[in-house]
């Protein structure tokens, strides 16, 4: 018994799941091998300390952490909810501001003080405008839920109002400035006040009086985000503005993982970044904050540190990469934990901002696929996104074939492969995968499964292999249904796995050879692929002689025909 | 009723509305929750927020839980992926601190508190985190190769083989560092 399996009869029986025929096997032995009985007694002695670590206790500040962020994720559930009802509130709030267009990029805008009344009649809230006629104001059911979205907009509103304090020279929003604001008088300054906003009704009176309305407004989050000179300067694009006035945002900023997102450093400059800005006044973009998976991708320090890189943040505001945002799959992918460790990697912000990677992002295909584990975790490795940097595997990418490839669960199990992966490293295989013929083999389910094989990516780490993989003759055999029906068998496979056939690759001859419809048909016949399981014929293809005779077009006609196959086979 | 079953009727409880149901669930497993992001992490602090984190993602995202399966394995692998990415993102590693417990309340229950206990967690927090994940729920949260395999997402076998490789592992940074189990 060797020491490796000593160790692991050893762990099993420790684990209670050694077999009556192994704990005897481990028994004997132990009964005659001093060294043996030395393993026993330490690893009996690991198991002893392990399992004297014990559990530690959680701080007691843990529970009631998570009630508050429970209650937290709840309220900002409840507010999102009845806004997004309805008739669009963007068409009622038409926030303290001109239309965004109207306003130049130059123009310091002025702040006009808001004031609100409740109807009865109505049980409606207007906030307006003072002194304005007619009002701008906005209208709000005043049922509970209502009244959580009423605080929401307020909210809003004094974020929108203290970024154009901020912009008018007024005093900088700070820690003191917003921590000090009570729960009945937040809105003290000079321009807005408890006055200003004129809510009669007892019930909303008594709402801004609770802990959650103190707690949105003391948010440091929302403090964060509010003192940031980024923010602040953003206020001033109409990009930010027409995105503060549309819904998704504003129901986005009442998540807790989306204000603490944008309170980020990185997002602060992200704000201050036309390309973001831009991206937040898109549609898809901001329809997508309001889904979890977004929020999760934008609460994700990854996603907040790609943002700084600006290629990333121009790739965000590519068309093809919002109308991706669209897509749920796409989503949910960006959400995922290989993809945020993706984000974080310049080559695949980069590879972002390449064209021919947002053309294929536009592709359902390959959004599909970013929801797909296999590939996804493919995203996570280094030498994928190294090749995304490829623009080999970028023209790929983007090519039809490849993304009906990307679909297909063998190919993406072949992605996921270390030996896939590190083949994406390599020229060779770069320059295959770029190819028209390699990429419409990528449509054969012969082909993809083929690669899905274990023997196909080990041949993968074969530099021969990989040079086939490039060589024209080699990309013309893979257009061959016969071909590719002889690289899924197993008998090729394991021909693929071996070494002298890899070699034989190498040679010109051979590929040829391969390229050649007769030889193809003698690859598709039984007789050939059995002659092929055997290891002396394989073997032989390494010899220079046997290729060049491959070469020849008797021969290989000769191959074509069913009795030289069969004569093969016998002669195995 | 099982415990699964029950969990998962605290699950569908929840869906119909009713809040007391998920804190039911918090009850239940923030202890094993918090000690898997801890063992993983390595910091007290970290392992808090991924403990929060998972709660409120599964809490969030409860609809898509799938019946059939184990509500503690669906959040605990929340769990540890959340914790996994702290780690990944923590560079370089912070220095894990052991000692952060040891002002807890209850520091005679650290593993600290031996010096066998201390060799040990030094020992753990070199593993890979993968390894470190199989020993965890090995040896300390005491589940089966079937359960661990469930937690972690890889077959049984895998979990047979990482483990052995962790134990070799540990085994050779404990010889390295001068301590003979």
């Amino acid at each position: 018994m060797n020491r490796e399996r000593l160790e692991a009869l050893l762990w099993e029986r420790i684990d209670g799941v050694i077999t009556d025929a192994d704990r005897t096997e481990l028994e004997a032995h132990l009964a005659e091998n001093h060294e043996a009985r030395e393993l026993e007694k330490e690893l009996a002695l690991l198991a002893g300390r392990l399992a004297e670590v014990v559990e530690v206790d959680p701080p007691e500040e843990l529970r009631p952490r998570i009630d508050r962020a429970l209650e937290a994720h709840r309220l900002s559930t409840e507010t999102t909810e009845p806004i997004s009802r309805g008739a669009s509130p963007s068409k009622r709030i038409q926030a303290p501001f001109r239309p965004p267009s109207k306003i130049r990029r130059d123009e310091k805008p002025t702040f006009r003080p808001l004031s609100g009344n409740w109807s009865s009649e109505t049980n409606v809230i207007t906030i307006e405008e003072s002194g304005k006629s007619p009002p701008r104001g906005f209208a709000m059911a005043t049922n509970k839920t209502g009244i959580i979205g009423a605080f929401v907009a307020v909210a809003v509103i004094g974020i929108v109002a203290i970024g154009y304090l901020s912009l008018n020279k007024a005093p900088t929003i700070g820690e003191d400035a917003v921590g000090a604001v009570g729960a009945a008088d937040r809105y003290r300054s000079e321009q807005i006040t408890t006055e200003d906003v004129q809510i009669e009704q007892v019930e909303l009176q008594a709402f801004l009086q609770t802990d959650e309305f103190d707690q949105l407004i003391n948010d440091p989050e929302t403090r964060k985000l509010l003192a940031s000179e980024a923010m602040q300067e953003a206020m001033a694009n109409d990009a930010v503005r027409m995105a503060l006035a549309n819904d998704a945002v504003r129901n986005a900023l009442a998540n807790d993982a989306v204000r603490m997102a944008l309170a980020n450093d990185s997002f602060h400059e992200a704000w201050a970044n036309d390309a973001f800005q831009d991206a937040m006044a898109n549609d898809a973009f901001v329809n997508a904050l309001g889904r979890p998976a977004t929020r999760v991708t934008m609460s994700d320090r990854a996603f907040q540190d790609a943002l700084a890189n600006d290629a990333f943040a121009k790739a965000l505001a590519s068309d093809a990469f919002q109308q991706a945002w669209a897509n749920e799959a796409f989503q949910d992918a960006m959400a995922n934990d290989a993809v945020a460790k993706a984000w974080a990697n310049d080559a695949f912000a980069n590879a972002m901002a390449n064209d021919a990677f947002q053309k294929a992002l536009s592709d359902k295909a390959v959004q599909n696929a970013l929801a797909n584990d296999a590939f996804v975790n493919a995203l996570g490795h280094q030498n994928t996104r190294v090749a995304m940097t490829d623009k080999a595997f970028l023209d790929a990418l983007a090519n039809d074939a490849f993304q009906n490839a990307l679909a297909d669960k063998a190919f993406q199990n072949a992605l996921a492969s270390d030996a896939f992966q590190n083949a994406f490293t390599n020229d060779a295989f770069q320059k295959a995968l770029a190819a028209d013929a390699f990429q419409n083999a990528l449509a054969s389910d012969a082909f993809r499964n083929a690669m899905a094989s274990d023997a196909f990516q080990n041949a993968l780490a074969n530099d021969a292999f990989r040079d086939a993989m490039a060589n024209d003759a080699f990309r013309n055999a893979l257009a061959n249904d016969a071909f590719r029906d002889a690289l899924a068998s197993d008998a090729f496979a394991n021909a693929m796995a071996n070494d002298a056939f890899q070699n034989a690759l190498a040679n010109d001859a051979f590929r040829d050879a391969i390229a050649n419809d007769a030889f193809q048909k003698a690859l598709a016949s039984d007789a050939f692929a059995n002659a092929m399981a055997n290891d002396a014929f394989v073997n032989a293809w390494a010899n220079d002689a046997f290729s060049d005779a491959m070469a020849q077009a008797s021969v290989r006609d000769a191959l074509a025909n069913g009795a030289m196959a069969r004569t093969m086979e016998n002669y195995r | 009723m099982t415990r699964d079953e029950h969990d998962t009727m605290l699950v569908q409880a929840c869906l119909q509305g009713d809040r007391s149901a998920f804190d039911e669930l918090v009850d239940r497993y923030q202890r094993a929750l918090y000690n898997a992001a801890y063992r993983i992490t390595g910091s007290v602090d970290d392992a808090m927020d991924v403990t929060q984190s998972a709660f409120v993602a599964a809490y969030e995202k409860l609809h898509t839980f799938d019946p059939s399966r184990r509500f503690f394995s669906w959040i605990y692998r929340i769990t540890c992926n959340r914790a996994l990415k702290v780690v990944e993102q923590r560079r370089p590693l912070a220095a894990i601190d052991a000692e952060a417990h040891s002002t807890q309340s209850n520091p005679e229950v650290v593993y600290g508190a031996t010096e066998s206990g201390e060799f040990l967690e030094r020992a753990l927090r070199e593993l890979s985190p993968d390894q470190r994940i199989v020993i965890v729920l090995k040896h300390i949260l005491g589940f089966s190769y079937h359960e661990i395999g469930e937690l972690v997402g890889v077959p049984e076998k895998t979990v047979k083989s990482r483990l052995f490789t962790a134990r070799r592992r540990l085994r050779t940074v404990l010889l390295e560092k001068g301590f003979v189990p």
